[in-house]
Protein backbone atom coordinates (compact mmCIF):
# COMPACT_ATOMS: atom_id res chain seq x y z
CA UNK A 1 0.00 0.00 0.00
CA UNK A 2 1.80 3.14 -1.06
CA UNK A 3 2.20 5.79 1.38
CA UNK A 4 -0.30 8.63 0.46
CA UNK A 5 1.12 12.30 -0.01
CA UNK A 6 -0.91 15.18 -0.22
CA UNK A 7 0.41 18.37 -2.64
CA UNK A 8 1.53 20.64 -0.05
CA UNK A 9 3.99 17.85 1.21
CA UNK A 10 4.92 17.02 -2.63
CA UNK A 11 5.92 20.43 -3.49
CA UNK A 12 7.65 20.67 0.12
CA UNK A 13 9.60 17.66 -0.91
CA UNK A 14 10.63 18.84 -4.63
CA UNK A 15 11.86 22.03 -3.01
CA UNK A 16 13.77 20.74 -0.25
CA UNK A 17 18.05 19.87 -0.48
CA UNK A 18 17.87 16.20 -1.65
CA UNK A 19 19.22 15.26 -5.02
CA UNK A 20 16.05 14.48 -6.67
CA UNK A 21 14.48 17.75 -5.94
CA UNK A 22 13.94 20.50 -7.98
CA UNK A 23 16.45 22.68 -5.99
CA UNK A 24 19.34 21.23 -8.24
CA UNK A 25 18.48 23.23 -10.61
CA UNK A 26 19.19 26.80 -9.07
CA UNK A 27 16.04 28.74 -8.76
CA UNK A 28 13.26 26.72 -10.09
CA UNK A 29 9.92 29.60 -8.81
CA UNK A 30 6.78 27.86 -8.41
CA UNK A 31 7.99 24.76 -9.93
CA UNK A 32 8.94 26.44 -13.38
CA UNK A 33 12.73 25.82 -14.57
CA UNK A 34 13.52 29.13 -15.52
CA UNK A 35 15.87 29.65 -18.87
CA UNK A 36 18.52 30.96 -17.07
CA UNK A 37 18.42 28.44 -14.27
CA UNK A 38 19.04 25.53 -16.60
CA UNK A 39 21.17 26.91 -19.49
CA UNK A 40 23.74 27.46 -17.54
CA UNK A 41 27.62 25.71 -17.99
CA UNK A 42 29.32 23.24 -15.52
CA UNK A 43 31.49 25.82 -14.79
CA UNK A 44 28.95 28.70 -14.32
CA UNK A 45 28.83 30.35 -18.31
CA UNK A 46 25.59 31.82 -18.64
CA UNK A 47 25.03 30.18 -22.27
CA UNK A 48 22.46 32.65 -23.20
CA UNK A 49 25.52 34.54 -23.11
CA UNK A 50 27.51 31.92 -24.93
CA UNK A 51 24.86 32.01 -27.51
CA UNK A 52 25.52 35.89 -27.95
CA UNK A 53 28.72 35.08 -28.83
CA UNK A 54 28.27 32.58 -31.23
CA UNK A 55 26.35 35.39 -33.02
CA UNK A 56 28.71 37.68 -33.07
CA UNK A 57 31.23 35.18 -33.96
CA UNK A 58 29.32 34.45 -37.12
CA UNK A 59 28.79 38.34 -37.70
CA UNK A 60 33.00 38.99 -37.56
CA UNK A 61 33.91 35.82 -39.74
CA UNK A 62 31.14 36.90 -42.42
CA UNK A 63 32.79 39.99 -42.29
CA UNK A 64 36.33 38.43 -42.03
CA UNK A 65 37.11 36.99 -45.57
CA UNK A 66 40.02 34.53 -45.37
CA UNK A 67 42.58 36.24 -48.31
CA UNK A 68 43.14 33.46 -50.73
CA UNK A 69 39.17 33.24 -51.35
CA UNK A 70 38.63 37.25 -51.54
CA UNK A 71 41.61 37.38 -54.06
CA UNK A 72 40.02 35.31 -56.21
CA UNK A 73 36.60 36.22 -56.19
CA UNK A 74 33.96 39.21 -55.87
CA UNK A 75 30.69 38.66 -54.22
CA UNK A 76 27.67 38.14 -56.95
CA UNK A 77 23.75 37.57 -55.18
CA UNK A 78 22.27 36.92 -59.04
CA UNK A 79 21.95 33.74 -61.33
CA UNK A 80 23.61 35.74 -64.04
CA UNK A 81 25.46 39.27 -64.91
CA UNK A 82 26.59 40.81 -67.33
CA UNK A 83 30.98 40.92 -66.95
CA UNK A 84 32.84 43.24 -69.32
CA UNK A 85 36.35 42.55 -70.62
CA UNK A 86 39.20 44.43 -72.17
CA UNK A 87 38.27 45.45 -75.27
CA UNK A 88 38.64 48.46 -77.77
CA UNK A 89 36.98 50.73 -80.11
CA UNK A 90 37.46 51.50 -83.54
CA UNK A 91 37.33 55.23 -85.66
CA UNK A 92 35.61 54.13 -88.28
CA UNK A 93 35.65 56.60 -91.60
CA UNK A 94 33.16 59.32 -91.96
CA UNK A 95 30.70 59.12 -94.64
CA UNK A 96 29.06 62.49 -96.03
CA UNK A 97 25.29 61.31 -94.94
CA UNK A 98 25.46 58.94 -91.96
CA UNK A 99 25.78 58.38 -88.10
CA UNK A 100 29.48 57.48 -86.78
CA UNK A 101 28.92 54.14 -84.86
CA UNK A 102 28.48 54.53 -81.36
CA UNK A 103 30.44 53.11 -78.12
CA UNK A 104 28.26 50.58 -76.58
CA UNK A 105 29.82 50.63 -73.58
CA UNK A 106 33.25 50.65 -74.25
CA UNK A 107 33.25 47.46 -73.46
CA UNK A 108 32.75 43.63 -74.40
CA UNK A 109 30.40 42.71 -72.17
CA UNK A 110 29.78 38.67 -71.67
CA UNK A 111 26.69 37.10 -68.89
CA UNK A 112 27.77 34.97 -66.82
CA UNK A 113 26.23 32.33 -64.87
CA UNK A 114 26.65 31.30 -60.88
CA UNK A 115 25.27 27.67 -59.30
CA UNK A 116 23.77 28.17 -56.36
CA UNK A 117 22.91 25.11 -53.07
CA UNK A 118 21.98 25.24 -49.57
CA UNK A 119 24.26 23.71 -47.09
CA UNK A 120 23.42 22.71 -43.54
CA UNK A 121 25.40 21.22 -40.45
CA UNK A 122 23.76 20.54 -36.86
CA UNK A 123 25.17 21.18 -33.63
CA UNK A 124 22.82 18.98 -31.15
CA UNK A 125 23.52 19.02 -27.28
CA UNK A 126 21.52 16.77 -24.92
CA UNK A 127 20.96 18.93 -21.68
CA UNK A 128 22.83 16.68 -19.79
CA UNK A 129 25.55 17.55 -21.72
CA UNK A 130 24.81 21.39 -21.32
CA UNK A 131 24.69 20.51 -17.36
CA UNK A 132 28.16 19.01 -17.79
CA UNK A 133 29.96 20.81 -20.84
CA UNK A 134 32.34 23.75 -19.62
CA UNK A 135 32.40 26.73 -22.64
CA UNK A 136 35.59 25.73 -23.81
CA UNK A 137 33.97 22.32 -25.07
CA UNK A 138 31.44 24.31 -26.32
CA UNK A 139 33.41 26.99 -28.21
CA UNK A 140 35.41 23.91 -30.17
CA UNK A 141 32.02 23.18 -32.07
CA UNK A 142 31.49 26.31 -32.36
CA UNK A 143 34.78 26.77 -34.07
CA UNK A 144 34.91 23.18 -35.99
CA UNK A 145 31.69 24.58 -37.40
CA UNK A 146 33.33 28.17 -38.36
CA UNK A 147 36.10 26.53 -39.75
CA UNK A 148 33.51 24.38 -42.15
CA UNK A 149 32.35 27.47 -43.28
CA UNK A 150 35.35 28.33 -44.08
CA UNK A 151 36.63 24.78 -45.67
CA UNK A 152 33.07 24.75 -48.19
CA UNK A 153 33.98 28.28 -49.64
CA UNK A 154 37.19 27.47 -49.86
CA UNK A 155 36.68 24.13 -51.82
CA UNK A 156 33.82 25.61 -53.86
CA UNK A 157 36.20 28.33 -54.95
CA UNK A 158 38.97 25.99 -55.76
CA UNK A 159 36.64 23.50 -57.97
CA UNK A 160 35.90 26.39 -60.02
CA UNK A 161 39.29 27.62 -60.41
CA UNK A 162 40.91 23.84 -60.91
CA UNK A 163 38.22 21.88 -62.92
CA UNK A 164 37.14 22.68 -66.78
CA UNK A 165 34.08 21.47 -67.23
CA UNK A 166 31.23 24.40 -67.74
CA UNK A 167 28.10 23.26 -65.18
CA UNK A 168 24.60 23.82 -64.65
CA UNK A 169 23.05 26.70 -62.71
CA UNK A 170 18.91 27.22 -62.20
CA UNK A 171 17.10 30.61 -62.49
CA UNK A 172 14.49 31.28 -59.79
CA UNK A 173 12.24 29.79 -62.65
CA UNK A 174 14.53 26.84 -62.93
CA UNK A 175 16.19 27.64 -66.20
CA UNK A 176 19.14 26.11 -66.43
CA UNK A 177 22.26 28.42 -67.01
CA UNK A 178 25.67 28.02 -68.13
CA UNK A 179 28.77 27.94 -65.16
CA UNK A 180 31.28 28.69 -66.79
CA UNK A 181 35.02 27.21 -66.16
CA UNK A 182 37.94 29.43 -67.68
CA UNK A 183 38.41 29.48 -71.28
CA UNK A 184 38.07 25.78 -71.89
CA UNK A 185 37.34 24.90 -75.42
CA UNK A 186 33.94 24.97 -74.88
CA UNK A 187 33.13 26.86 -78.57
CA UNK A 188 33.00 30.73 -77.00
CA UNK A 189 35.60 32.88 -78.78
CA UNK A 190 37.32 35.26 -76.44
CA UNK A 191 37.05 38.39 -77.78
CA UNK A 192 39.90 39.60 -80.12
CA UNK A 193 42.61 42.27 -78.03
CA UNK A 194 44.80 44.10 -80.28
CA UNK A 195 46.12 42.53 -83.24
CA UNK A 196 45.21 38.94 -81.41
CA UNK A 197 41.78 36.45 -82.09
CA UNK A 198 40.97 33.67 -80.47
CA UNK A 199 39.38 30.50 -81.74
CA UNK A 200 36.60 28.42 -79.98
CA UNK A 201 38.84 25.85 -78.82
CA UNK A 202 40.58 28.42 -76.76
CA UNK A 203 41.94 26.60 -74.02
CA UNK A 204 43.04 27.77 -70.31
CA UNK A 205 43.91 24.40 -68.61
CA UNK A 206 47.06 23.32 -69.99
CA UNK A 207 49.97 21.11 -69.11
CA UNK A 208 53.73 22.01 -69.48
CA UNK A 209 54.81 19.13 -71.02
CA UNK A 210 57.89 18.28 -68.68
CA UNK A 211 57.94 16.71 -65.15
CA UNK A 212 59.22 19.73 -63.38
CA UNK A 213 58.52 23.61 -63.91
CA UNK A 214 60.63 25.62 -65.93
CA UNK A 215 61.01 29.24 -66.74
CA UNK A 216 59.10 29.44 -70.15
CA UNK A 217 56.44 27.66 -68.42
CA UNK A 218 55.92 30.80 -66.15
CA UNK A 219 55.81 32.69 -69.36
CA UNK A 220 53.67 30.86 -71.07
CA UNK A 221 51.07 31.07 -68.52
CA UNK A 222 51.82 35.06 -68.66
CA UNK A 223 50.91 35.19 -71.94
CA UNK A 224 48.00 32.91 -71.62
CA UNK A 225 46.25 35.76 -69.57
CA UNK A 226 48.37 39.01 -71.09
CA UNK A 227 47.01 38.28 -74.78
CA UNK A 228 43.77 39.18 -73.46
CA UNK A 229 44.04 42.05 -72.23
CA UNK A 230 45.30 41.10 -68.39
CA UNK A 231 48.83 42.82 -67.94
CA UNK A 232 50.42 44.69 -65.66
CA UNK A 233 50.43 48.06 -67.99
CA UNK A 234 46.48 47.99 -67.93
CA UNK A 235 46.85 48.07 -64.08
CA UNK A 236 46.22 44.50 -63.55
CA UNK A 237 47.86 42.47 -61.08
CA UNK A 238 48.85 39.19 -61.54
CA UNK A 239 49.27 36.46 -58.78
CA UNK A 240 50.41 32.89 -59.65
CA UNK A 241 49.85 30.61 -56.90
CA UNK A 242 51.59 27.41 -56.25
CA UNK A 243 52.68 24.78 -53.62
CA UNK A 244 56.00 24.33 -52.25
CA UNK A 245 57.51 21.92 -54.41
CA UNK A 246 57.18 24.21 -57.24
CA UNK A 247 57.97 27.70 -55.34
CA UNK A 248 61.37 25.86 -54.56
CA UNK A 249 62.11 25.41 -58.24
CA UNK A 250 61.05 29.08 -59.33
CA UNK A 251 63.31 30.51 -56.45
CA UNK A 252 66.07 29.32 -58.58
CA UNK A 253 64.99 31.19 -61.59
CA UNK A 254 68.00 33.55 -62.98
CA UNK A 255 68.29 35.35 -66.40
CA UNK A 256 71.97 34.07 -66.38
CA UNK A 257 70.10 30.47 -66.27
CA UNK A 258 68.27 31.21 -69.23
CA UNK A 259 65.68 32.66 -67.69
CA UNK A 260 63.46 35.46 -68.89
CA UNK A 261 63.09 37.27 -65.37
CA UNK A 262 65.02 37.06 -62.31
CA UNK A 263 62.88 35.87 -59.00
CA UNK A 264 63.18 38.67 -56.97
CA UNK A 265 62.74 37.42 -53.16
CA UNK A 266 60.49 39.47 -51.34
CA UNK A 267 61.72 41.32 -48.27
CA UNK A 268 59.27 40.52 -45.59
CA UNK A 269 60.29 37.16 -46.18
CA UNK A 270 63.60 37.32 -46.92
CA UNK A 271 65.26 37.31 -43.40
CA UNK A 272 67.28 40.40 -43.27
CA UNK A 273 69.53 39.12 -46.20
CA UNK A 274 70.60 41.48 -48.77
CA UNK A 275 69.64 40.43 -52.54
CA UNK A 276 71.83 41.87 -55.81
CA UNK A 277 70.63 40.98 -59.14
CA UNK A 278 72.56 38.85 -61.30
CA UNK A 279 73.49 42.04 -63.41
CA UNK A 280 74.12 44.22 -60.58
CA UNK A 281 70.73 46.49 -61.04
CA UNK A 282 67.37 45.75 -60.05
CA UNK A 283 65.14 47.68 -63.03
CA UNK A 284 61.91 46.81 -61.42
CA UNK A 285 59.11 44.60 -61.26
CA UNK A 286 55.25 44.35 -59.82
CA UNK A 287 55.02 46.76 -57.16
CA UNK A 288 53.16 46.45 -53.41
CA UNK A 289 52.76 42.91 -52.41
CA UNK A 290 50.13 40.12 -51.86
CA UNK A 291 49.19 38.44 -49.06
CA UNK A 292 51.48 35.13 -48.74
CA UNK A 293 54.06 36.80 -51.71
CA UNK A 294 57.61 35.36 -51.53
CA UNK A 295 58.60 36.61 -54.24
CA UNK A 296 58.27 38.22 -58.09
CA UNK A 297 58.85 36.74 -61.05
CA UNK A 298 58.50 38.99 -64.12
CA UNK A 299 54.65 39.90 -64.08
CA UNK A 300 53.51 37.75 -60.89
CA UNK A 301 53.33 37.68 -57.59
CA UNK A 302 54.68 34.46 -56.85
CA UNK A 303 52.54 32.90 -53.69
CA UNK A 304 53.43 29.79 -52.03
CA UNK A 305 50.14 28.28 -50.61
CA UNK A 306 49.81 24.93 -49.45
CA UNK A 307 46.35 24.25 -50.58
CA UNK A 308 48.04 24.31 -54.49
CA UNK A 309 48.31 21.16 -55.11
CA UNK A 310 52.30 19.78 -55.98
CA UNK A 311 52.10 19.64 -59.38
CA UNK A 312 49.81 22.80 -60.87
CA UNK A 313 50.25 26.28 -60.69
CA UNK A 314 47.91 28.55 -61.13
CA UNK A 315 47.94 32.17 -62.87
CA UNK A 316 44.70 34.71 -61.59
CA UNK A 317 45.03 38.16 -62.42
CA UNK A 318 43.08 39.80 -58.79
CA UNK A 319 41.95 43.50 -58.12
CA UNK A 320 42.17 43.06 -54.37
CA UNK A 321 39.91 41.59 -52.12
CA UNK A 322 36.56 41.11 -53.30
CA UNK A 323 37.19 43.30 -55.94
CA UNK A 324 34.40 43.66 -58.77
CA UNK A 325 37.48 42.94 -61.25
CA UNK A 326 38.13 39.46 -59.27
CA UNK A 327 38.10 36.25 -61.93
CA UNK A 328 35.60 33.88 -59.46
CA UNK A 329 32.22 34.72 -58.32
CA UNK A 330 30.68 33.52 -55.14
CA UNK A 331 26.53 34.24 -55.39
CA UNK A 332 25.05 34.64 -52.40
CA UNK A 333 21.35 34.48 -52.08
CA UNK A 334 19.48 37.28 -53.65
CA UNK A 335 17.69 37.94 -50.13
CA UNK A 336 19.83 39.53 -47.64
CA UNK A 337 18.90 37.28 -44.68
CA UNK A 338 19.92 34.45 -46.31
CA UNK A 339 23.62 35.52 -47.17
CA UNK A 340 26.69 34.58 -45.43
CA UNK A 341 26.65 31.98 -42.23
CA UNK A 342 23.69 31.44 -40.59
CA UNK A 343 22.59 30.18 -37.16
CA UNK A 344 19.20 29.04 -36.76
CA UNK A 345 17.38 28.11 -33.36
CA UNK A 346 16.63 24.49 -33.70
CA UNK A 347 13.01 22.85 -32.41
CA UNK A 348 13.37 24.46 -28.83
CA UNK A 349 13.48 28.01 -29.66
CA UNK A 350 13.78 29.00 -26.00
CA UNK A 351 17.07 27.16 -25.36
CA UNK A 352 18.37 27.34 -29.19
CA UNK A 353 22.07 25.94 -27.98
CA UNK A 354 20.28 22.45 -27.70
CA UNK A 355 19.60 22.24 -31.01
CA UNK A 356 20.58 24.44 -33.43
CA UNK A 357 21.73 24.49 -37.74
CA UNK A 358 24.17 26.25 -38.97
CA UNK A 359 23.26 27.06 -42.91
CA UNK A 360 25.16 28.75 -45.79
CA UNK A 361 24.13 29.06 -49.28
CA UNK A 362 26.86 29.84 -52.28
CA UNK A 363 27.79 28.89 -55.54
CA UNK A 364 30.49 30.11 -57.32
CA UNK A 365 31.19 30.72 -61.20
CA UNK A 366 34.01 31.92 -63.46
CA UNK A 367 33.40 35.64 -64.04
CA UNK A 368 36.66 36.90 -66.19
CA UNK A 369 37.28 33.71 -67.83
CA UNK A 370 40.78 34.74 -69.87
CA UNK A 371 41.80 36.14 -66.15
CA UNK A 372 43.13 32.48 -65.14
CA UNK A 373 45.18 29.96 -66.31
CA UNK A 374 45.80 26.57 -64.87
CA UNK A 375 48.93 24.57 -65.87
CA UNK A 376 49.68 21.04 -64.64
CA UNK A 377 53.28 19.72 -64.57
CA UNK A 378 53.05 16.74 -66.42
CA UNK A 379 55.00 15.43 -69.52
CA UNK A 380 51.70 14.36 -70.21
CA UNK A 381 49.39 16.39 -73.37
CA UNK A 382 46.49 16.30 -71.29
CA UNK A 383 45.42 18.48 -68.51
CA UNK A 384 44.04 15.75 -65.32
CA UNK A 385 41.68 17.49 -62.43
CA UNK A 386 43.59 17.11 -59.15
CA UNK A 387 41.81 14.79 -57.23
CA UNK A 388 41.64 17.57 -54.11
CA UNK A 389 39.57 19.70 -56.73
CA UNK A 390 37.51 17.09 -58.69
CA UNK A 391 33.83 17.11 -58.10
CA UNK A 392 33.69 14.11 -60.24
CA UNK A 393 35.86 12.46 -57.06
CA UNK A 394 33.31 13.55 -54.48
CA UNK B 1 34.66 17.46 -95.02
CA UNK B 2 37.75 15.98 -94.14
CA UNK B 3 38.38 19.25 -92.42
CA UNK B 4 36.01 17.50 -89.76
CA UNK B 5 37.19 14.18 -89.80
CA UNK B 6 40.96 15.15 -88.56
CA UNK B 7 39.66 17.85 -85.66
CA UNK B 8 40.85 16.88 -82.94
CA UNK B 9 38.95 18.07 -79.46
CA UNK B 10 40.17 19.75 -76.47
CA UNK B 11 40.16 17.07 -73.91
CA UNK B 12 40.77 16.65 -70.23
CA UNK B 13 41.23 13.85 -67.65
CA UNK B 14 39.17 13.92 -64.91
CA UNK B 15 40.87 12.46 -61.66
CA UNK B 16 39.62 8.96 -62.16
CA UNK B 17 40.95 8.84 -65.10
CA UNK B 18 37.59 9.31 -67.58
CA UNK B 19 38.22 11.75 -70.90
CA UNK B 20 36.05 14.80 -70.08
CA UNK B 21 35.45 17.88 -72.73
CA UNK B 22 33.44 20.83 -73.29
CA UNK B 23 33.73 20.43 -77.17
CA UNK B 24 30.34 19.90 -78.38
CA UNK B 25 31.92 17.57 -81.56
CA UNK B 26 34.00 15.85 -78.34
CA UNK B 27 30.00 14.97 -77.46
CA UNK B 28 28.90 14.13 -80.84
CA UNK B 29 31.21 11.74 -81.99
CA UNK B 30 30.66 10.15 -78.30
CA UNK B 31 26.80 9.97 -79.39
CA UNK B 32 27.52 8.67 -82.81
CA UNK B 33 30.05 5.94 -80.97
CA UNK B 34 27.11 4.74 -78.57
CA UNK B 35 24.35 4.73 -81.35
CA UNK B 36 27.16 2.33 -83.41
CA UNK B 37 27.62 0.60 -80.20
CA UNK B 38 24.28 -0.11 -80.03
CA UNK B 39 23.81 -1.37 -83.81
CA UNK B 40 26.35 -3.73 -83.00
CA UNK B 41 24.63 -5.20 -80.28
CA UNK B 42 21.12 -5.24 -82.89
CA UNK B 43 23.00 -7.25 -84.91
CA UNK B 44 24.44 -10.13 -82.32
CA UNK B 45 21.00 -10.55 -81.47
CA UNK B 46 20.15 -11.49 -84.92
CA UNK B 47 22.70 -13.59 -85.20
CA UNK B 48 21.75 -15.83 -81.98
CA UNK B 49 22.33 -19.35 -82.96
CA UNK B 50 19.56 -21.76 -83.79
CA UNK B 51 18.69 -24.01 -81.20
CA UNK B 52 17.28 -26.55 -83.50
CA UNK B 53 20.59 -26.51 -85.65
CA UNK B 54 22.18 -29.60 -84.77
CA UNK B 55 19.26 -31.92 -84.68
CA UNK B 56 18.54 -33.83 -87.51
CA UNK B 57 15.98 -34.51 -89.63
CA UNK B 58 14.63 -37.60 -87.54
CA UNK B 59 14.76 -35.73 -84.51
CA UNK B 60 13.50 -32.72 -85.69
CA UNK B 61 10.33 -34.66 -86.76
CA UNK B 62 9.87 -36.30 -83.65
CA UNK B 63 10.49 -33.23 -81.45
CA UNK B 64 7.33 -31.31 -83.66
CA UNK B 65 5.37 -34.13 -83.26
CA UNK B 66 5.78 -34.22 -79.66
CA UNK B 67 5.00 -29.81 -79.20
CA UNK B 68 2.13 -30.84 -81.75
CA UNK B 69 3.65 -28.50 -84.28
CA UNK B 70 2.06 -29.40 -88.09
CA UNK B 71 5.24 -30.29 -90.39
CA UNK B 72 2.88 -31.51 -93.13
CA UNK B 73 4.21 -30.61 -96.36
CA UNK B 74 7.48 -29.17 -95.34
CA UNK B 75 10.08 -31.02 -97.15
CA UNK B 76 13.32 -29.77 -95.80
CA UNK B 77 14.91 -29.52 -92.34
CA UNK B 78 15.02 -26.17 -92.58
CA UNK B 79 11.42 -25.34 -93.02
CA UNK B 80 11.00 -27.43 -89.53
CA UNK B 81 13.39 -25.73 -87.61
CA UNK B 82 11.48 -22.55 -88.72
CA UNK B 83 8.13 -23.89 -87.51
CA UNK B 84 9.54 -24.97 -84.50
CA UNK B 85 11.17 -21.37 -84.01
CA UNK B 86 7.71 -19.72 -84.79
CA UNK B 87 6.18 -22.04 -82.49
CA UNK B 88 8.57 -20.84 -79.73
CA UNK B 89 7.85 -17.49 -80.83
CA UNK B 90 3.86 -18.03 -80.28
CA UNK B 91 4.28 -20.01 -76.96
CA UNK B 92 6.84 -16.80 -75.70
CA UNK B 93 3.72 -14.19 -76.43
CA UNK B 94 1.03 -16.16 -74.89
CA UNK B 95 3.11 -16.56 -71.85
CA UNK B 96 3.45 -12.70 -71.70
CA UNK B 97 -0.04 -11.69 -72.48
CA UNK B 98 -0.85 -14.18 -69.25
Amino acid sequence: MPTQVNATDLIAWLKSDSLQSLSSFAGAEQGFNERADVVRAADGTDLNDFWNEVQQTIRIRNQDRTGIIDALTYRVNGISEEVSVPSEVDFEEASEYGQPVGIRGGATRLFRGYDFKFYDLAVRYTWMFIAEADIQQLQQHHNLALEADIKLTFRKVMQRLFNPLNGNGFTDKNEPITVFGAYNADGEVPPKYKQTTFAGSHNHYVTNGNAAIRPQDLDTLATLTEEHGYTLQNGYRTVLWVNKQEADIIKGFRTTNGAKFDFVPNPNTYGGAVWVPNNGTYVGGPTGTVKGEIGTYGPFHVVEEGYIPAGYVASIVTGGQNNFGNPIGIREHSNPAYRGLKVIPGQRSDYPLLDSFYRKGLGTGMRHRGAVAVMQVSAGATYTVPAAYDPAAG
Amino acid sequence: MAKHNTYEPVVFKNSLGETISNDPVFHARRVIEQAESAKVDDSNDELEPNPYADLNGKQLKELAAERGVDISGMKTVGQVREALLAADAAEEETDNQE
